[in-house]
């Protein structure tokens, strides 16, 4: 069973601004007479989120630190549900091999996470 | 091994904290948008930026004293992260980090104040007192506060306990029905650099227990969940050679320190 993106303590994945975005692949070959052929990579678009966090507790805080301890950055997978459309992608990593997060006081804590889906 | 000073206040750090993890992988993507990713354990990193405001005098000379002492980036510290819970298996008593007397009956799975499953029963059937405890490599010296939320049905009375190998401190809290948060706040007057903090159990009895955490400052913050890794960073190093301070008034001084350790 894949390891599921932990939700905040209100039962939420993401806050106001969100970010999401589809992911081509084309490849692109350029003639001299400016025409160009084009070719299509990806099989389908793989989608990317962005998932920007304030006012958070030192629990919340905690808990995404231990989710990407366990993830060990970008390598392992988990099953992500889309805060827009409430699908689940089963396969996803995180993008990034560093988690920064600052405390400006209490429950003022911040962080951002980047979520992409794997091609299965 | 040197530790991190504490301020007067009992806190290793000030508002605002910043914490960087880094991780490293080793990707191949292919033309299709596969990826083939290998971790590179060995590269894992955490980095603190502690920024201090209005330090006194002697704070600011302890701090500057340390950082001479380790010769800037040169020599390594033990680093207490006061953003984690220095407990290894913070919900799991059956860990090894966990002493405790085979005696004693562990239920875990049990429903925890935070909405989870991560308490656990401890009965003990014996007939003598009997705790459960986990031992950190910190320096004894420093100001603690352990923590724990209890309950039980019978108004058990229990105890914390803080201890080393020539100093100790415990309290005693009668529980109640519901969950409560107890904990045990202080320093020791010892040079050992090892602290077992832990919970005894009256005989007869049964309690609940959840999240214990213990944090190098005076007072327990929310609850941070542990696992094979605790807050205990025996060789962290600054980022730095140079420590500037600035002063803007008598006993208001201000710098930034920032430490790494793997």
């Amino acid at each position: 069973m894949p390891a599921v993106f932990p939700t905040l303590k209100t039962g939420a994945v993401a806050q106001y601004p969100a970010t999401d975005s589809n992911q081509f692949a084309s490849f692109v070959v350029r003639f001299l007479d400016g025409s160009d052929q084009r070719h299509r990579q990806f099989p389908a678009p793989l989608r990317t989120w962005v998932i920007k966090l304030n006012m958070l507790d030192e629990t919340e805080l905690n808990a995404l630190e231990q989710f990407f301890i366990a993830q060990e950055g970008s390598v392992g997978t988990f099953s992500f549900v889309d805060p827009w459309t409430q699908t689940t992608f089963t396969n996803c990593s995180l993008k990034q091999d560093t988690l920064q997060y600052a405390v400006q006081g209490e429950m003022q804590g911040t962080a951002s996470l980047t979520v992409m889906e794997n091609r299965v | 091994m040197p530790y991190f000073p504490q301020l007067s206040s009992g806190a290793t750090g000030q508002y605002p904290v910043q914490k960087r993890r880094t991780e490293r992988t080793i990707i191949n993507q292919l033309p299709d948008g596969h990826t083939v990713k290998f971790a590179d354990a060995g590269a894992e990193q955490v980095e603190w930026q502690l920024t201090f405001q209005d330090l006194t005098d002697s704070e600011i000379a302890g701090l500057q004293q340390f950082f001479a002492t380790c010769e800037g980036q040169l020599n390594g510290f033990t680093f207490l992260d006061p953003l984690d819970n220095l407990l290894v298996w913070s919900e799991a008593l059956n860990e090894p980090a966990w002493e405790a007397s085979t005696l004693l009956q562990f239920t875990a799975g049990i429903s925890d104040p935070n909405g989870g499953t991560g308490a656990t029963t401890i009965v003990n059937p014996t007939g003598s007192d009997v705790s459960v405890q986990q031992s950190v490599d910190a320096p004894g010296a420093l100001v603690y506060c352990f923590s724990a939320y209890v309950r039980s049905q019978n108004g058990v009375s229990i105890s914390l306990f803080r201890q080393t190998s020539d100093a100790s401190a415990s309290n005693i809290y009668a529980t109640q029905a519901a969950w409560s948060r107890i904990s045990l706040s202080g320093s020791l007057n010892t040079a050992v650099d090892s602290t077992t903090v832990g919970i005894a159990v009256p005989a007869g009895q049964s309690v609940d227990v959840y999240g214990f955490q213990l944090e190098a400052q005076p007072a327990a913050s929310p609850y941070k969940s542990s696992f094979s890794a605790g807050g205990v960073y025996s060789n962290a190093h600054f980022s730095q050679d140079a420590l500037t301070v600035t002063t803007t008034g008598p006993n208001r001084n201000h710098c930034t320190l920032t430490i790494s350790a793997r």
